[in-house]
Order: structure tokens, then C-alpha cells, then sequence
């Protein structure tokens, strides 16, 4: 067992509790994305460019916000019915 | 094998039996219950319609065709995962329920009439309130309750439905239907109360967290899955039913971002997964019902994979809300695993159960041209990272850690999770095995260059948001809370008007008797005056003077006598 897995083992140091290798996931997902995006590049449709990566993206960030809007309608304390 | 039985018998009379099994005996019987079902299910003649002739009644208890046969095989598929998945639990009430609850259902998904269709449904649903129950909270029981009455009130649709439909027609067969009569439309609100349509929907949320560990993804198995046959069977190109599924994939997803409790989100999402088959129903035809049917049954694998998770945390740190929960993946990695596998599989990555069938959907939708429709379940798909697929994982397992620290899950969980987890990956990277089963003939073709690029974009962008998302503290963060739903209208404002009613009573017979009080106390007071000690009847007048008036009034009458 390395000393990295023993670490591990005992809870002190994990992957994912390094901000570096936070950081390094987050570039692979960019990466991906522009992979991704530019493989729309090889379809042959009359799309926009890049139609579902755009819905994707809009449709979620607007979806969370008017969530959000509704959060301060809908919220009440947990006890609320009790 | 046994001719003419429907393999649903095993089950109950399992579950009748449960409660004077040693508890091993129990587990065994668990285990084999299933496979004894299947062998039997697959033995049977397709011919024999296992018919029973009752007070007057025809009744088929067996229908073997396509569509029955591939939610009887998956109920029984699913029910070995679950009896794995409790088999470390020693409350003997539960597995009785979970028993039931299955052996319900099967005979539900291969009733040839409506009646036996009805009462299969009936013994599937009181057996799965006990899975509630058996939480043995006052909160549970209140939940059980109101599950009940729901249900109480979409078993009597169904019942009137039936009993109206056999007069009409005098047959009591259960096949496709048209929304044209009170009979039909009564069986279609009761299938859609059970489907959990938008506005009759609340029970499921309301009730299916309040279930045991154990208990809640069994629940999330059977019941709507069923009402999602019923429905395909009886009312697929009903073009109703595309407005609705469109509302209800939408209209859920808002509430599983904002809650906190994770068993909850997950029956948000449940029911706007239910939406999405509706869509397909609704549309008709040989993709869009095989769509449906497919989403169905990779549904009850994923959905019920990501409540076993869920359900092993809450095992181990006794709570499933994301207020409490953060960083599990240190003591839990294997349950972390497959949660990730179940959330791959709902929001629908290449490769998982999710891809293959919610695109036959999305493209029996685009084909028939119900462009608003489309978009709406698209926006569904391009949300799901944010309401269950990414929310999920994180909130339990990554995202910040509250410093819990718990054993991993018990092994029968873990083979449990990991026989689901398998499944989907076996369904997603070879979709054939599902697409054999499905009732038409399918020529769609999930894995083309274009499907996979354009759902990997949609998917990957949403990610891109999700984490701007959460690191810009926008994402909406796990507080201590519940939200309003339409239950809110029987547990607030029915009670409500319930005790303004009883203040306006009493406020009322408070004044009745106050008004009456004084109507007696005027009229005593009256009394008095006349015939009181002082009143004037009541006067002592001297001897003397009556004497004197006597007098006068004879000397009177004299006087007129003479005069």
C-alpha cells in the first residue's frame, strides 16, 4: 500500500481535498466541452452551431434562477407542518 | 409450474406467510420468491387465460402478451433486488409488505379484466403503506394516511369506472379505451391519480420519503410504474396525455432543485421522469409506446439505484437531507460508485440505461411534430444534472463536508446497488436486451454519431452551469426547509378552515345561548316585578280599607238597584 493510500484510509488526505486537483477536473471538463462543440463541426445538419451545447447551457442557468425565484415563494421552515 | 396460475399467487401467499417464518427462512423465501415466479411466468402457456368464473363475473387473471410480459419481468427482476437490498432487516412486517407490494403488482401488469386488475392493484397498495408505516413515526402514519386516501379515491375511480363500463358495454376486458364516456373518463382520473398527473401528484411526494429505508424504493417501484402500464394499455395516442406529460416533466423539476430532503428530490424527479413517459404514450405509435414502456423499465432500475443510495446513507448517518449530509465518498466509496452510476443513468450519458430510452422518446416527440412539447422535455433533459444527476452525488457525497464519518453499507446493499448498477450499464452499452423485450418492433437506433454528440453537448454544457453555478454560490444551497405544494391545500387550509368553522360555531352558540340568557333574565326580572315580594300582585293591602271598598261597591249596587 502506498503511503498515499494510507493516508487515504485513515481520512486525512483525500484526492479530491487538494484544490489543485479540484482545478485539474474542472480543465478536463472544459476540454471536453470544447471537444465536444467542435465535434459539431463533423454533422451535417441545419442546426445552429453548436444548437445543444447552447440549450444546455442557457436552459440550465435559466432554470436554476426562476427556481430560485420560486425558493422565496415556496420555503418554509421544516416544521412548518408539524 | 402450474398451469393457469399467475405467478403474483407466490408472492402473496409468501407475504401472507411472512410473519410466522423464522426470520432465515424469510430471507430464503425472499430470495427464491422471484425466481420461482419467473420460471413460472415463462412456463406458462400464452393461452391459457388462467379465467375464473365469480359471482357472476368473467374474470382473466392471465394475459400473456408483449406488453404485460415486459413489466411482469421486470417486477420480478427489480423484487429480487429489493428483497437483496433488505435482506440485513429483521422487521419481518416490512418484507410481508414488500412482498405483496410485488406480488400486486405482477398481477396488476397481467390482469386480463379490469376487476382483477383492481384488486391485484388494491392488494399492491394497502401492502405498500405499510412500507410507510412501518417507519412507526407520527409523521410516517400522518403521511401513510393521506397516501391512502389518494389512493382510496383512484381505487374507487377505477372500481365505478369498471362497474360503469360493464353496463355500457357488458364487457369487463381491459383494453384500449377512448376518452368518451363517464365510464372511461373515470378509469382514466383513477390511472392518473396513481400516475401521479400534475395537481393530483402530491402523494407521491408527500409520502414516499416518510417510507423506511427499505421501504422507499419499493414503493418507487411498483405503484406508478403500474399506473404507466395501465395507461399504455388503455389509453396510448390519447393526445391529452401529451399535455400532460409535458406539464409534468416540467412542472416537478422546479420542486426537486429546491429541496433539501434528498429522498424527496428523488421523488420529484421521479415524478417528472413520469412525464416523459406520458409524452411518449400520448404520441402513440410503435417508437413513442416502446419509448415509454422502455423508460419505464430503465427507470425502475436507475431511479430505484439512486434511492438505495440514498437509503444507505441514511442508514448510516440517519439522515437523507443535504443540509446534513457532504464528503460521504470518504466512508462510503462503493455506495458513491453507484449512485454515480444511477445518476449517469438518469440524466442519460451515453453509455447508461437512460440514453437508450429517453431518446426513442425525444425522437418519436420531434418526429410527430409537437415541436413546444419537444422543447419541454428538452429543457427537462438539459436540467436533470441540476435537479437529480449532479445534485444528488454532490450534495451526499462530495460538496462540502459536514465531517460525518460512517461505515460503508451493509454487503447485501451493496450487492443490491451493484446488481442495479450493472443492469443499467448492461442496458446502456447494449440496448438490445431491452429493446427485445419492448412490445413493437423497434428499428431505433440509439447510438449514432449524432445522438451521442449532440446529448454528450447538452449534457457537458449543463455541467459547465451546474459548477459555475455552485461555485458562484448562486446554486441553491441545502437549508433546513420544506416547500409548498399543493398538500399545503389539505394540511393548511382544510385544517384552517376547519378551526375558523369551529370558532365561528362556538362564536355562534356563544351567542345563541347568551341572547337566551338574556331573553330569561328580561322575563324573570318581569315575573318579579309582578308577583315579587314587592310586585303589585304581591302587595298586602290592610283589612280596613277592603272592608271599605266593599262597602262602596254595596252601597253602589244598591244605589243602581233602585235607581
Amino acid at each position: 500500500m502506498t503511503e498515499e493510500n494510507k493516508a487515504g484510509l485513515e481520512g486525512e488526505a483525500y484526492w479530491l481535498d487538494d484544490p489543485a486537483n479540484f482545478d485539474r477536473m474542472m480543465y478536463a471538463l472544459y476540454a471536453l466541452c470544447a471537444v465536444f462543440l467542435l465535434l459539431d463541426l463533423l454533422m451535417e445538419h441545419d442546426r445552429l452551431f453548436g444548437f445543444y451545447a447552447w440549450f444546455g447551457l442557457i436552459a440550465s442557468i435559466g432554470f436554476v434562477l426562476a427556481a430560485k425565484v420560486l425558493r422565496l415563494l415556496l420555503m418554509r421552515p421544516e416544521d412548518y407542518y408539524d | 409450474m402450474i398451469d393457469g396460475l399467475t405467478p403474483a399467487v407466490f408472492f402473496i401467499a409468501g407475504g401472507l406467510l411472512a410473519p410466522f417464518l423464522h426470520i432465515h427462512a424469510l430471507r430464503i423465501l425472499m430470495l427464491a420468491l422471484p425466481v420461482a415466479g419467473l420460471v413460472q411466468l415463462y412456463g406458462l402457456d400464452p393461452a391459457d387465460a388462467g379465467a375464473y368464473h365469480l359471482v357472476g363475473l368473467d374474470l382473466i387473471t392471465l394475459r400473456i402478451d408483449a406488453l404485460g410480459l415486459v413489466f411482469a419481468t421486470i417486477f420480478h427482476i427489480v423484487s429480487f433486488i429489493l428483497a437483496l437490498y433488505a435482506l440485513h432487516e429483521r422487521d419481518r412486517l416490512q418484507h410481508a409488505a414488500m412482498l405483496m407490494t410485488a406480488g400486486g403488482a405482477i398481477g396488476a401488469s397481467l390482469a386480463g379484466d379490469l376487476i382483477t386488475l383492481f384488486l391485484f392493484w388494491e392488494v399492491a397498495t394497502f401492502a405498500s403503506v405499510f412500507l410507510i408505516w412501518a417507519q412507526r413515526t407520527e409523521r410516517a402514519c400522518g403521511a401513510g394516511m393521506r397516501f391512502l386516501l389518494f389512493q382510496g379515491a383512484a381505487g374507487l375511480l377505477l372500481l365505478s369506472g369498471a362497474v360503469l363500463l360493464l353496463s355500457e358495454t357488458g364487457s369487463l376486458a381491459f383494453s384500449h379505451m377512448r376518452l368518451e364516456s363517464l365510464a372511461t373518463w373515470s378509469i382514466f382520473l383513477g390511472f392518473g391519480v396513481k400516475c401521479a398527473f400534475p395537481l393530483l401528484h402530491n402523494w407521491l411526494a408527500d409520502a414516499y420519503p416518510e417510507a423506511t429505508v427499505t421501504g422507499a424504493p419499493v414503493l418507487a417501484s411498483f405503484s406508478t410504474k403500474l399506473a404507466i402500464y395501465a395507461l399504455a394499455r388503455g389509453f396510448s395516442g390519447e393526445e391529452l396525455l401529451i399535455t400532460i406529460g409535458a406539464v409534468m416533466a416540467v412542472f416537478p423539476m422546479f420542486y426537486a432543485l429546491i429541496e433539501n430532503d434528498l429522498r424527496r428530490v428523488l421523488c420529484y424527479s421521479l415524478n417528472n421522469q413520469l412525464g416523459f413517459m406520458l409524452v411518449g404514450i400520448g404520441v402513440g405509435g410503435a417508437l413513442a409506446v416502446n419509448g415509454a414502456i422502455a423508460h419505464a423499465v430503465t427507470n425502475i432500475l436507475f431511479k430505484g439505484l439512486l434511492l438505495m443510495s440514498v437509503g444507505a446513507v441514511m442508514l448510516r448517518t440517519g439522515s437523507a437531507r443535504a443540509s446534513d449530509l457532504g464528503g460521504l465518498y470518504k466512508s462510503m466509496p462503493w455506495t458513491t460508485g453507484f449512485c454515480l452510476v444511477g445518476a449517469a443513468s438518469i440524466s442519460a450519458f451515453p453509455l447508461f440505461a437512460g440514453f437508450v430510452s429517453k431518446g426513442m422518446i425525444l425522437a418519436a416527440t420531434a418526429e410527430s411534430g409537437h415541436w413546444l412539447v419537444w422543447l419541454a422535455l428538452m429543457f427537462a433533459a438539459a436540467g436533470i444534472l441540476h435537479y437529480t444527476g449532479a445534485k444528488i452525488p454532490y450534495f451526499a457525497f462530495f460538496g462540502q463536508d459536514r465531517g460525518v464519518r460512517c461505515q460503508e453499507a451493509p454487503g447485501n446493499m451493496l450487492a443490491a446497488m451493484g446488481l442495479a448498477a450493472g443492469l443499467c450499464l448492461l442496458i446502456g452499452i447494449y440496448p438490445p436486451l431491452l429493446y427485445g423485450m419492448l412490445p413493437y418492433e423497434v428499428e431505433f437506433v440509439s447510438y449514432t454519431f449524432d445522438h451521442v454528440v449532440t446529448q454528450m453537448q447538452l449534457l457537458l454544457f449543463s455541467a459547465l452551469a451546474f459548477a459555475f453555478l455552485v461555485r458562484k454560490g448562486i446554486y441553491p444551497s441545502a437549508l433546513r426547509s420544506v416547500n409548498l405544494d399543493t398538500d399545503w391545500f389539505y394540511r393548511r387550509l382544510l385544517p384552517a378552515i376547519g378551526r375558523y368553522g369551529e370558532r365561528l360555531l362556538t362564536h355562534l352558540t356563544g351567542g345563541l345561548r347568551r341572547a337566551g340568557e338574556m331573553l330569561m333574565r328580561q322575563g324573570f326580572r318581569l315575573l318579579y316585578r309582578v308577583h315579587g315580594p314587592r310586585g303589585v300582585l304581591a302587595r298586602t293591602v290592610p283589612g280596613s280599607v277592603t272592608m271599605l271598598w266593599v262597602l262602596v261597591l254595596l252601597a253602589g249596587v244598591l244605589v243602581l238597584y233602585y235607581v
